[in-house]
């Protein structure tokens, strides 16, 4: 009995255009790529500013421990202590970079 | 990717795996006459099944690294196909059928025949879902009934009685084809 719907479902045969179906996936394709190469460019984007204003913060409190450390403050003028402070920012703001660099890099080829 | 076309499938998966779309592009062009025969049983609608039939493609490759440890191709595929057609059937209609809609389908008559292709898949629209979803995979797919169980992860009684019901509504259905030994009524041919 089920033979008989086997063959019938065999002799199945929709008349599928092949060359419209293919251009049409094509096309929703190159959209999904677009698609994730954009939400990966945001991620990388987000990571790098999460980041720096991680660096920022760090550095900047790092700034603060260090006018704050017993005697120092007295014992530097102003201009120093803002060139130090300043060379301390940068330095580490470099740092968080460099190492958060190879995070944005997997990020960006996930 | 004419060069492709006599590439073994297991290199093609290799390839596409690595993100090769011409690979790919072979893969869906040996492979979408039966993603898109599938689709269109169990939805009768061209264009629904045609959009089915690419989420398939477009699910295969956004988990394209997959593919390359894949045993058995057409099975993966065909968990892709049921996966595809039991979520879009989940936004459409239940997957649970009764035997209330089951005694509705029954009561509904061939209308006039106007070709196999067009009656079966009015036939096959007649069953709830899940039991359409397991005709077809019996029938057409050639699955067998503990294959199709833990497919669907369902019992494997509860499949039993499915394509069993489903197999009798569409004999009932179908009946002038049958009877001709699965010429059309009339000799009409799709």
């Amino acid at each position: 009995m089920d033979d008989e719907l086997k063959a019938l479902f065999a002799a199945y045969d929709p008349m599928l255009e092949q060359r419209d179906f293919a251009a049409a996936l094509e096309v929703r394709l190159d959209a999904m790529e677009r698609h994730a190469r954009t939400a990966r460019w945001a991620g990388g984007i987000a990571a790098t500013g999460v980041l720096s204003a991680l660096a920022l913060l760090s550095s900047t409190q790092l700034l603060t421990v260090f006018t704050q450390m017993n005697g120092f403050a007295n014992e530097l003028d102003d201009a120093l202590l803002s060139s130090a402070g300043q060379w301390t920012l940068y330095g580490v703001t470099a740092i968080a970079l460099f190492f958060g660099w190879r995070r944005i890099r997997v990020l960006l080829s996930l | 990717m004419g060069q492709l076309a006599s590439v073994a499938e297991s290199l093609l998966l290799a390839l596409a795996a690595n993100g090769d779309r011409g690979a790919f592009a072979e893969l869906v062009q040996r492979r979408q006459p039966g993603v898109r025969r599938f689709m269109r049983q169990l939805c009768r609608d061209e264009t629904l099944a045609d959009d089915l039939a690419q989420q398939v493609f477009l699910r295969l490759w956004r988990g394209r690294a997959r593919l390359a440890g894949v045993v058995s191709f057409g099975g993966y595929l065909r968990q892709v196909m049921v996966s595809v057609w039991v979520d879009e059937t989940r936004t459409r209609e239940p997957l649970h059928d009764t035997l209330e809609e089951e005694a509705v389908s029954t009561a509904a008559r061939l209308p006039p025949p106007t070709g196999l292709a067009q009656d079966l898949e009015w036939a096959l629209a007649q069953l709830p879902p899940r039991t359409r979803l397991c005709v077809v995979l019996c029938h057409s797919e050639g699955r067998s009934h503990s294959e199709i169980a833990a497919l669907l992860d369902l019992p494997l009684g509860t499949v039993k009685s499915t394509v069993t019901r489903g197999s009798a509504t569409l004999r009932t259905l179908l009946g002038a084809y049958l009877v001709e030994s699965t010429a059309p009524p009339g000799g009409g041919k799709e």
